[in-house]
């Protein structure tokens, strides 16, 4: 039984308010549905989006109505904690250029950022340059639709301006004339690795430049990842659930192969740009659950 | 036809009062005020630390400057005062400016103000600071927001503490107080509900190893729990009741059978965020959510149990057994700042004396009362 409930049946407990008028509890009942509408459609928007660009018509027409209202209160949340699964974590590089030489480092970086929070910000850092993370150039199947390929300029775009916003802080903080930036991938280690093969978690086998372009495999974007079944299993590779959001580049594009200049080169190497729900960075945003 | 008629008016009768009963029956303020007090703490702290690099993040070459931040979010019904502040001088002004109102918020002076003003910043610091944000914001911006709706400083609050010196008796129960109470409640099962679902769509929270790619995560990692390796057994139930006590958790929390298991279970897994995933805020502010189920009267012996903890560190003269009560605000007020802090501290347990939601002693005076 509730509290309420418990209250309400109690003479003992009685209320010692007025109750609310009817009229009172009629427009508070409709702000309540409104809200709570608003509360769910959020997150559900977001399950629904299980390809890029794609999401359940139903959950559109609703999120349409109250986006503005989501968006201003700090709704839009998939609340995908650690989901659908904990994934790597992203790291940046980065080397800057001053007139005594050059400055290397990388964030989070346990050592410089304290407390822990203060790292935890610079991790969020790190992971929302590699969320938003656009080649430049984008898949045949994306160039040949207009309107995929506004989507897609306006995605790399914002992501050559969050990098370059990088690039002046670090600027900023070390007097540098120049910046280099690398994202890098560090996934943990499977069972295997570390009561087998002795893998520390910061073992540098486990860390991956990622590089800025992306080959491109289309024959079967879906797949390229076999799931790892369970911990036991040496080299675990993440599964690639697709991101949800806003059109993103060809990898994670269902559809038959296409035809043209594309490179047969190996299937996509990355994990992270098809699975960025199991990685933080950009709360706020509807695109990424990530992590906590 | 006329009895399904019936059955149907009758049901739908029903509802009406359950609905009305669900929201609009009036609660003691008791725990809205102790998640005010430990909301306001989180917010103060969150902005404390942003405090320690303010520039780096809210100056005008920050990681992500004003203009990335609308970018980043791809919303345009967004706002935020900071976006307005160009010099650093005005930035500090209003940053410890924002911190005054966290710290008046949690002990609660002016608290309603205060209120709305904590939840305004916190989404307008929010709104700014996109990419840098995680649960931890989405939990305090939520916690923040529904405080603002009920009478959160009522008790625990320095409000309460001068309101008594003016001489003012016992508090009322309050509809809005029950109102906020279930917003939280509601909003706290619908994050439950899609992590769960969320988790279902993965691999590794079926084959069992979520858990160990979670603990062998190095940048999540604050204490090294990769010893559950020795037991994947372990792991890989861990890993399921995860999934299923997240998935369920928005019913098996209702339930008065099963409340105290699926609220155990909110303490150890978050505590286990806390302690073993490096995100001591986020665990703890899940936890201050969860305290949104906690009955009112279990908070107030909590409070009164505190209280006396307290009282027997800062010594007896100040709040003993005999302040507990309408006589303590004399003792108070001739007791500086500890007696203050411990009479806010117990406060609730003074209060409620005339609301009646208490098992202690001094609430069930009014109770025979009202039998004679």
């Amino acid at each position: 039984m509730s509290p309420a409930k418990k209250q309400a049946e109690s003479p003992s407990l009685a209320p010692q308010v007025a109750p609310w008028s009817a009229l009172a509890r009629i427009a508070v009942s409709l702000l309540v549905v409104f809200h709570l509408t608003a509360v769910v459609i959020a997150p559900f928007h977001f399950a629904t989006n299980t390809r890029p660009g794609v999401s359940s018509p139903a959950s559109d027409v609703v999120i349409n109505v109250t986006k503005p209202y989501i968006d201003a209160t700090f709704l839009n949340h998939g609340y995908f904690f650690f989901a659908p699964n904990p994934g790597p974590s992203h790291l940046v590089d980065y080397e800057v250029q001053t007139e005594q030489g050059s400055v290397t480092g990388r964030f989070p970086d346990r050592s410089q950022q304290w407390p822990r929070l203060l790292y935890h910000r610079h991790f969020m850092l790190s992971e929302t340059l590699n969320t938003n993370f656009v080649p430049s150039q984008p898949p045949p199947v994306v160039a040949n639709d207009p309107e995929m390929l506004a989507l897609w300029t306006k995605d790399r775009n914002i992501y050559f301006e969050l990098r370059k916003s990088f690039e002046n802080r670090l600027k900023t903080q070390y007097s540098g004339s120049s910046v280099e930036l690398r994202r890098v991938e560090h996934r943990p280690p499977d069972w295997f690795e570390v009561f087998v093969q002795k893998y520390s978690l910061t073992d540098e086998r486990l860390y991956q430049v990622l590089p800025e372009e992306l080959p491109i495999a289309v024959s079967n974007p879906v797949q390229p990842n076999p799931v790892q079944p369970n911990p036991v299993q040496p080299n675990p590779v993440q599964p690639n659930p697709v991101q949800p959001g806003p059109v993103q580049p060809g990898p994670v594009q269902p559809g038959p192969v296409q035809p043209g200049p594309v490179q047969p080169g190996p299937l996509l190497p990355f994990p992270e740009r098809v699975s960025p729900e199991g990685t933080g960075g950009g709360q706020g945003v509807l695109r990424p659950g990530g992590t906590p | 036809m006329n009895a399904a008629l019936t059955a149907t008016k009758n049901w739908f009768l029903q509802s009406l009062s359950a609905w009305n009963r669900f929201w609009f029956s009036p609660t003691a303020p008791h725990t809205l005020a102790a998640i005010r007090v430990l909301t306001g703490v989180m917010l103060f702290y969150t902005h404390l630390v942003w405090a320690l690099d303010l520039s780096a993040f809210l100056g005008p070459n920050s990681w992500i400057s004003a203009d990335m931040a609308g970018q980043v979010t791809r919303s345009a019904y967004t706002f935020s005062h900071l976006d307005y502040i160009s010099t650093p001088t005005l930035l500090w002004i209003c940053h410890i400016g924002a911190l005054v109102v966290f710290a008046l918020f949690t002990v609660g002076y002016k608290t309603r103000v205060m209120a709305v003003l904590s939840w305004l910043l916190a989404l307008s610091y929010c709104h700014r600071l996109s990419g840098a944000l995680f649960g931890l914001d989405q939990v305090n911006v939520m916690l923040a927001m529904y405080l603002m709706l009920g009478p959160c400083g009522a008790v625990f609050s320095v409000d309460r503490w001068l309101e008594k010196r003016k001489g003012a008796s016992g508090i009322s129960e309050s509809t809005s107080a029950n109102l906020a109470i279930r917003l939280i409640q509601i909003h706290l099962c619908v994050i439950y509900l899609f992590g769960g679902i969320g988790k279902m769509r993965g691999e590794f929270w079926w084959d069992g190893s979520a858990v160990w790619f979670s603990v062998a995560n190095y940048e999540y990692q604050s204490l090294d729990a990769t010893w559950l390796g020795f037991s994947p057994i372990l792991i890989a139930v861990m890993t399921h009741l995860t999934v299923f006590w997240e998935t369920f958790y928005a019913v098996l929390v209702w339930p008065k059978l099963t409340r105290p298991v699926v609220l155990a279970m909110a303490l150890i897994v978050h505590g286990g965020i806390c302690l073993f995933l490096g995100m001591i805020t986020f665990g703890t502010a899940m936890i201050i959510a969860n305290v949104a189920f906690v009955d009112p009267r279990t908070i107030d012996g909590l409070v009164k149990w505190a209280g006396s903890r307290v009282g027997l560190v800062i010594g007896p003269s100040s709040v003993g057994p005999s302040s507990v009560g309408p006589s303590s605000v004399g003792a108070v007020q001739g007791g500086g700042v500890a007696a203050a802090v411990a009479s806010v501290a117990s406060a609730g347990a003074v209060v409620t004396a005339g609301s009646g939601p208490s098992d202690s002693g001094v609430l069930q005076q009014p109770r025979r009362r009202r039998k004679s």
